[in-house]
C-alpha cells in the first residue's frame, strides 16, 4: 500500500485534483498529526503535524509499526492491537492518553484512529489523527490544584462573584468565615454578607462599581454571618475579564479581622489607660512635691516663731501681753499640726506609705511625756495614767504622736468633770493601749467613718472644737497600721468612748 | 556640774531662738552653724550631754557630723537628737529622730530628759 492510494480513499474516487489539494491540505496542517497505517499497523504516510508533534522525519518511521508512539507498559499490555481491533470492528477509535516522542518524551495526546475500506468493503488501512494536548492538560492540571488550593484554604473566604454581584463559588475559609454552605450561598446576592444599613445605603452596588471601575476594591469593615453574627472583616473585590477584556464577574477575598480588631482595641484601651495612669502619677506627683516643700519650707520659720512666744511666755508678767503670746502660740501650735498633718497625709498617699524609724525604748516613758504635755496644757484636766514598763522597737517619735491625737481627742470631746484614762498592757504578744473618755458618745454615723481622712459631718460638731483638718485620727490608725497594728473605737453613752491601739512589740 | 547642750543648726534665727530657750530654763548651750564648726567645738565642752542636730547644713552636714562624733571614743554614746523634715533618711546610731519643727516644749521636754538643769 502506497501512501497516494491510502488518500485517495479519503476523497472521491476518481478525483485525481481533489486528492491533490487534499494531501496539501494534510501537508500544511502543523497542530495535528495525520498519518495513515496500513492494516497491520505499519506507518505508510507522515504529514508536518506527525513531525512536530512525534519528533520523527519521514524517513524514519514510514514502515515503522505504529506501536513505536506507545509506552512499553501500553504495548506489552496489547494496546495497540486493541485498538486497531476496536477501529477495524466499529470503524473508529478515541482515547487521550500518553504517546512517546521520538526523544523520549511523553505526550499527552488525543488520538483517533478511523478505519479505511475501500467501496467494496476490503480494510484498506487506519488514518490516525493524534493532537498533542500535553500543554492544555498542563493548564487544566494547574487550574485544578489552583481550585484544590483556594477550596483547601481555611483562613481566607475566597469566591467569584458574576458581574452582577451573586455568588458563583465557594471555599472551605468561607464557609467557616460566613457559616454558609456552598449549596446554601451559590445563587445568591452578596448583599447578604451586609448588615441591612449598609444595603440601605447603597454599598453593595457602590463596591461592585468601584471595583469595576478601578479594578479593585479594598476596605476593613463590618459583615454579617449566617447565624447573624457580625464579624470585623477585611474585604477585597477584584473585577475579573476574560482576554477581551469583558467583565466576568468578581474575585471576593474576605479574612475575619475580629480578633485582630479586638486586640487592636485592647491595646489602644491598655495605652489609654497608662496614659491616664502616667498623667495622674504626673499630677500627683506635682502636688506630694508641693505639699513636702511647703512643708518644709514652712517648718523652719514655724520652730522659731514657736521658740520665740515660748521663751517669751516665761519671761512676761503682763497679763494681757501673756494673753496676746498665748494666741500667738496657740496659733503657730495649730498652724503647725495642719502642715504635720497635710504632710503625713501625702505620705500615706505615695507609694512606700508612711516610713517608719523603728528604735528599742519603753513605751511607759513615751506615754508618760505626752500625758505630761496635755496636764501642762489642761491643768484643770484629770488624766490617769497606768503603765508597767512596756519595752518594744517602734518609731518612738509616731507613736507619741498617735497617744498625743488620742489623749488631746479625749480631752477635748469628753466630760469636763471625769478623769480621761489611759492604760497600757501587754496581752496576746502585743501591747494594748486603751485611752477612754466620759461624755456624750460619737454618733453612731461617724462612728464608722471615724478613720477616714477629711470626714464629712464631723466639722460642724467634733472638729469645730479642735480647729484641725479632720486628719489626726486617720494618721493615727495609718501609724499604727505601718507598725503592724491598728485602732479600734467603742463609744456608747453608757460606757463613754474608748480607742484601743494595738500593737506587735516587735515591730 | 552643769551638763552643755550642743545646738548645731544653720538656719540663725532658729539656733539663737533654740540657745536662748535652753538658757532660759537653766541649760548651758554651745551653738554651732555646721558639722564642722559643731565639731571643732566639742573639745572645749566638758560635759556635753546632749547634741541637737540639723542634718541639711552647708560645709558640713549631719550624716557626716554623726560620723565624725562616734568616732570620737569618749563621745561615742552621747545622745543625738536629730530634727529632720524626713525622718526615713535620719543618720544611723542617732539616738532619736523628730520630725521639724522643734517646738518650744517638746525641746524642753526632750531635753529634760537626757539633761540635768
Amino acid at each position: 500500500m502506497t501512501p497516494s492510494r491510502g488518500l485517495s480513499a479519503l476523497s472521491s474516487p476518481g478525483d485525481s485534483h481533489g486528492d491533490d489539494r487534499f494531501r496539501l491540505l494534510v501537508d500544511s496542517v502543523k497542530d495535528y498529526a495525520i498519518f495513515m497505517l496500513d492494516p497491520t499497523g505499519h506507518v505508510t504516510t507522515w504529514n508536518p503535524g506527525a513531525v512536530r508533534i512525534k519528533g520523527y522525519l519521514a524517513s524514519e518511521i514510514i514502515g515503522k509499526h505504529f506501536s513505536i508512539f506507545y509506552p512499553p507498559e501500553d504495548v506489552a499490555a496489547g494496546k495497540t492491537e486493541r485498538e486497531l481491533a476496536i477501529a477495524t470492528r466499529e470503524g473508529r477509535f478515541e482515547e487521550e492518553g500518553w504517546r512517546i516522542r521520538k526523544d523520549g518524551a511523553r505526550i499527552w495526546a488525543n488520538v483517533t484512529i478511523t478505519a479505511l475500506r475501500s467501496p467494496v468493503g476490503v480494510l484498506l488501512g487506519f488514518a490516525k489523527v493524534t493532537r498533542d494536548l500535553t500543554e492544555r492538560r498542563e493548564a487544566e492540571e494547574e487550574t485544578r490544584r489552583f481550585r484544590l488550593l483556594v477550596e483547601s484554604v481555611k483562613d481566607y473566604a475566597i469566591f467569584m462573584l458574576d458581574p452582577t454581584g451573586h455568588v458563583t463559588t465557594w471555599n472551605r475559609g468561607a464557609e467557616r468565615i460566613k457559616g454558609y454552605s456552598a449549596e446554601e450561598i451559590i445563587g445568591k446576592h452578596f448583599s447578604i454578607f451586609y448588615p441591612p444599613e449598609d444595603i440601605a445605603d447603597g454599598k453593595t452596588e457602590r463596591e461592585l462599581a468601584i471595583a469595576t471601575r478601578e479594578g479593585r476594591f479594598e476596605e476593613e469593615g463590618w459583615r454579617i454571618c449566617k447565624n447573624g453574627e457580625r464579624i470585623w472583616a477585611s474585604v477585597t473585590i477584584t473585577a475579573l475579564h476574560n482576554p477581551t477584556g469583558a467583565l466576568i464577574g468578581f474575585a471576593k477575598v474576605t479574612r475575619d479581622m475580629s480578633e485582630h480588631r479586638r486586640a487592636e482595641e485592647a491595646r489602644r484601651a491598655l495605652a489609654a489607660e497608662r496614659a491616664a495612669l502616667a498623667e495622674k502619677a504626673r499630677t500627683q506627683e506635682f502636688q506630694e512635691r508641693f505639699l513636702a516643700i511647703l512643708g518644709h519650707d514652712l517648718r523652719n520659720p514655724l520652730a522659731s516663731i514657736d521658740m520665740g512666744t515660748g521663751i517669751l511666755r516665761q519671761r512676761l508678767t503682763n497679763l494681757t501681753d501673756i494673753r496676746v503670746l498665748e494666741r500667738m502660740q496657740g496659733s503657730s501650735t495649730r498652724m503647725s499640726r495642719m502642715i504635720e498633718q497635710i504632710l503625713d497625709l501625702t505620705r500615706t498617699r505615695l507609694a512606700g506609705g508612711l516610713e517608719l524609724t523603728p528604735t528599742p525604748f519603753d513605751l511607759r516613758d513615751a506615754i508618760r511625756i505626752v500625758v505630761e504635755e496635755l496636764r501642762a496644757a489642761h491643768p484643770s484636766r484629770p488624766i490617769e495614767l497606768s503603765c508597767p514598763p512596756l519595752m518594744g522597737n517602734w518609731d518612738r517619735d509616731r507613736l507619741e504622736q498617735v497617744f498625743s491625737n488620742l489623749v488631746g481627742n479625749a480631752v477635748l470631746h469628753g466630760d469636763p468633770t471625769k478623769p480621761v484614762r489611759v492604760q497600757a498592757q501587754q496581752q496576746d504578744g502585743e501591747v494594748l493601749v486603751t485611752v477612754h473618755n466620759e461624755g456624750p458618745p460619737i454618733p453612731p454615723e461617724l462612728l464608722s467613718v471615724i478613720f477616714n481622712p477629711f470626714r464629712r459631718g464631723e466639722r460642724d460638731s467634733r472638729t469645730a472644737k479642735t480647729s484641725g483638718l479632720g486628719l489626726g485620727l486617720y494618721i493615727s490608725n495609718e501609724i499604727a497600721v505601718a507598725h503592724g497594728g491598728r485602732i479600734e473605737v467603742q463609744s456608747s453613752a453608757a460606757e463613754g468612748t474608748t480607742f484601743h491601739v494595738k500593737l506587735p512589740t516587735g515591730a | 556640774m552643769t551638763h552643755t547642750v550642743l545646738v548645731v543648726e544653720d538656719e540663725q534665727d532658729l539656733r539663737e531662738m533654740m540657745r536662748d530657750a535652753l538658757e532660759l530654763n537653766g541649760y548651758t548651750v554651745v551653738t554651732a552653724e555646721h558639722g564642722q564648726d559643731a565639731l571643732a567645738k566639742l573639745s572645749d565642752i566638758e560635759h556635753l550631754c546632749l547634741v541637737i542636730l540639723d542634718l541639711l547644713m552647708p560645709v558640713m552636714n549631719g550624716w557626716d557630723f554623726v560620723v565624725k562624733l562616734r568616732e570620737q571614743s569618749a563621745l561615742a554614746t552621747v545622745p543625738v537628737v536629730v530634727h529632720t523634715s524626713a525622718a526615713a533618711q535620719a543618720p544611723a546610731g542617732v539616738t532619736r529622730v523628730i520630725q521639724k519643727p522643734l517646738l518650744f516644749d517638746r525641746l524642753l521636754a526632750v531635753v529634760r530628759e537626757y539633761c540635768a538643769q
